[in-house]
């Protein structure tokens, strides 16, 4: 199952985590941008980490307030 | 005893050797500083970006052996860098009680997997000496309190852990220094997960495994509830370890109320013995 997430629309997933929390398989994972040095990384996103794990139940599309999240395959 | 305990146990288990605790001289102290530093900087990419292409070609069939074959002698050596010389394994509560005595200023640290793969902050890790250190630059990671925890206040918390069915690790921060106690939960924890779903040698299988004493169990069912290993089913109403997939972390021995559960050394188990 391809995990297809829209960027433009999930801007802040530190701050909402839905999406995370509503997987039963753990197969997203949130990652900061590079931090150059010691400051608080200001950008995060959604990574289908492990994506090969997905059993393509839609917990997370339903979990997502902003419909960021497609199911493909 | 596993590979690392032949290597950097002088006579006994790896995370029991007290000189693998401090960094012994002062160019090693400059080196591991650095390294848990740079760990800590970009310690969520370590797990997430920097590695996809390994877990895709490690489920690719083929290819999938020879990745890990190459991961498993890459992991074992101490690495210049990081993620290179992070590897763990599994140890019971008493254990990790033991290397909780042995730690010098003990913090407790917010969990990177949990914060990453349920956008929770869990203060599970218990962090020692430069590792904490390293923890504490960055400040999504610092320590809940600033001063050190004694050895009791920590044996405390990792007590409070198992009863959360947590499994404890204790990992390599890098080889051969001992950095800190992981609390963990399959599957937001990356390291088990790398380890159940990609068969990658990220953390090793405790040194015993779990053993069912079948005159003493009632079939009660709280033993396979904990396990995160799917270790342990109910057969004709007693509870039966399979040794080939228990990883030691003695949860389940915890949680028989009729003491029907013994951890064994891995290597008295012929089907066990050998598989870390």
């Amino acid at each position: 199952m391809r995990v297809k997430i829209d960027y433009q629309r999930c801007a802040r997933p530190n701050q909402c985590a839905r999406c995370l929390q509503a997987c039963p398989h753990a197969v997203l994972l949130m990652y900061p941008e590079e931090r150059k040095d010691g400051r608080r990384a200001e950008g995060w996103r959604v990574l289908a980490m492990h994506e090969a794990l997905c059993n393509g139940c839609g917990l997370c599309v339903s979990a997502c307030p902003r419909n960021a999240i497609e199911l493909r395959g | 005893m596993c590979q690392f305990c032949a290597k950097h146990g002088a006579g006994r288990k790896w995370y029991l050797n007290a000189s693998n605790f401090l960094a012994r001289n002062a160019e090693d102290r400059r080196f591991l500083v650095e390294w848990n530093t740079e760990f800590y900087r970009n310690v969520e990419r370590h797990a997430s970006v920097n590695v996809k292409w390994a877990t895709d070609l490690a489920r690719t069939p083929g290819i999938g052996s020879l990745v890990r074959l190459v991961g498993d002698w890459r992991l074992a050596r101490q690495g210049s860098r990081p993620p290179w010389g992070f590897v763990g394994q599994v140890v019971p509560l008493r254990d990790s009680e033991l290397v909780a005595r042995l730690g010098q200023r003990i913090t407790c640290v917010p969990c990177v997997c949990r914060k990453m793969a349920r956008g929770l902050e869990a203060y599970t890790c218990i962090a020692f000496d430069l590792f904490g250190e390293g923890a504490a630059r960055f400040p999504e990671y610092r320590p809940r309190r600033a001063e050190p925890l004694s050895s009791e206040e920590t044996i405390a918390l990792l007590g409070e852990f198992d009863e959360e069915g947590y499994v404890h690790t204790v990992w390599f921060h890098p080889i051969p220094y001992v950095g800190a106690i992981c609390n963990c939960s399959y599957p937001a924890c990356q390291q088990l997960q790398l380890r159940r779903d990609y068969r990658l040698r990220t953390v090793l299988k405790a040194e015993y495994v779990a053993k069912v004493r079948p005159d003493a169990c009632i079939g009660c069912g709280r033993c396979p509830k904990r396990c995160q290993f799917e270790a342990i089913t109910l057969a004709q109403g007693r509870a039966e370890v399979d040794p080939r997939r228990c990883f030691g972390c003695g949860l389940c021995q915890a949680a028989c109320e009729n003491q029907a559960i013994e951890l064994v050394p891995r290597g008295s188990v012929p089907s066990a013995s050998g598989s870390w």
